[in-house]
């Protein structure tokens, strides 16, 4: 049981984000901007992801990361978001992302800013998230195709499965810093399933994009 | 205050598993809500376009009914009138004797006759070619080629692999293959600028299928353009109307090439 938790936690998991990242580099020409935004996000939260494990490997603190991450990672799903509405709700969400960013910002240096997760933003983050996901739906569902072939809905369900899922677990972060490592282990491991399986719904998503032949036969 | 005994963690647990399941069926439920929503749509379409396609199924049959009437009026009253006016002009004897300017003037309006009948018999046969009726579509097309071929507009190559399927075909499908052709003839005489063209018919699996293409200048690189005009649908209309399908070629620089699937009626 331990060994497997630690193969799946520091490799099987954060390994999974290739899949999606594969798929998008393989077909990249074809991408619209929504998806190219959620490739350059995937990048970025690969990336950190990696600088993270290292650190937390050699005994340094990640708050700082997480604190950044959440930033960037608010950042890039309400820029993909953003593509979906008209002006007004553009502006709005760009209003938004500034308005979070300052409190993320104020939060990590004067309220949370030892050795706690930031409980307040990333909920704050994660609520917007669903909200703007929720919107989208609104959106999507006038639409005349199949919501299979709707290659926005995978991301969308993506976005959404992950971030309502995880809610609680981002509001009690810093409860499970006190409780055993059994706990610990089980409410991440659930946590790195839910985040699998938001890759497997990107990376279908990006399959999606491929490039398709028009024949014009009736 | 009351100390709870609640254990956070199973809290926490119980929390994200219920909202796990709850969005994940909730998506599930949109899924099949909107896919059961686009069939209900496309089944509603289908309706229409079969609506559609009955409708212009009458339009044709009235349009070839109106054109068979045209034709055989064509044929036998303006063609044996003018006929009859030949043989008058023929039998005419002026009463001084034959003269040059009597000569002339019979040669000449004999003429002027001739042609106005070869022309009506043209005309006749292009509105209502009875050779499709009589002897099916193989020989309209051999007929129609062989027309064209000794004008000198066009050099027609005719590949027909497919003659008995061709001779059993009914009427209204043979008649809109015969028109699809027609009109590609005339657009490649009209527009092309090819000097040869070559019609290939052969039979696959309960299919006829035809490949016609000439060496002409080919279609323009917006293939939408093409659709738009009138000759074009005119083609997709009879062919729609017989279910058959084409696809064209986009410009390569090398002639037009289309593609025609056609299915054989079960009799």
């Amino acid at each position: 049981m331990f060994n497997f938790y630690l193969i799946y936690a520091y490799y099987i998991v954060p390994a999974t984000i290739l899949i999606p990242v594969f798929i998008a580099i393989f077909n990249y020409q074809a991408l619209p901007k929504p998806f190219k935004i959620i490739f350059w996000f995937l990048i970025f939260s690969g990336t950190l992801n990696l600088v993270n494990l290292i650190a937390i490997k050699h005994g340094y603190n990640s708050i700082t990361l997480i604190n950044i991450y959440t930033i960037f990672e608010f950042i890039f799903l309400a820029l993909f978001y953003s593509e979906f509405f008209e002006k007004l709700g553009r502006r709005v969400i760009a209003v938004l992302m500034a308005v979070f960013t300052i409190i993320c910002v104020i939060n990590y240096f004067f309220i949370q800013n030892k050795i706690e997760f930031n409980t307040y933003t990333r909920p704050l983050g994660a609520i917007m998230l669903i909200v703007f996901s929720m919107l989208f739906i609104l959106k999507q569902t006038n639409d005349e195709e199949s919501w299979t072939d709707n290659k926005f809905n995978w991301i969308n369900a993506g976005i959404l499965l992950y971030y309502a899922s995880c809610l609680f677990m981002f509001i009690f972060s810093n409860y499970l810093l006190s409780a055993s490592q059994a706990v610990n282990r089980l409410v991440w491991s659930i946590h790195d399933t839910i985040l699998i399986f938001e890759y497997i719904l990107f990376a279908v998503g990006f399959n999606k994009c491929k490039t398709q032949q028009t024949i014009s036969t009736y | 205050m009351q100390n709870t005994t609640d254990n956070i963690y199973i809290l926490v647990l119980l929390g994200m598993s219920g909202t796990f399941l709850l969005v994940a069926s909730f998506i599930f439920f949109s899924v099949r809500n909107q896919n059961k929503l686009l069939k209900q749509r496309q089944k509603f379409q289908q309706a229409q376009i079969e609506h559609q396609k009955e409708l212009l199924g009458a339009i044709i049959e009235s349009q070839e009914a109106e054109r068979k009437r045209i034709g055989q009026d064509l044929h036998d009253d303006v063609g044996t009138t003018v006929s009859g006016l030949r043989l008058l002009i023929e039998m005419f004897k002026p009463t001084g004797g034959e003269d040059k300017n009597h000569q002339d003037f019979t040669q000449s309006t004999k003429t002027i006759i001739d042609k106005i009948v070869k022309d009506v018999r043209n005309i006749s046969h292009n509105l209502s070619p009875t050779t499709l009726r009589y002897y099916g579509l193989a020989a309209a097309i051999t007929e129609h080629c062989t027309i064209i071929n000794q004008s000198g507009k066009l050099e027609i190559t005719l590949d027909n692999n497919a003659k008995q399927v061709l001779e059993q075909l009914p009427i209204s499908t043979s008649t809109a293959l015969y028109r699809v052709l027609e009109e590609l003839l005339n657009n490649t005489i009209k527009h092309s600028g090819a000097s040869k063209a070559n019609i290939d018919l052969r039979t696959e699996n309960d299919h006829i299928y035809i490949d016609y293409a000439d060496n002409g200048k080919g279609l323009p690189a917006n293939i939408e353009l093409v659709k738009k005009g009138m000759g074009m649908q005119n083609i997709e209309s009879r062919l729609l109307n017989i279910n058959a399908t084409y696809s064209l070629d986009p410009y390569m620089g090398k002639g037009f090439y289309i593609k025609i699937e056609c299915p054989i009626p079960k009799p």
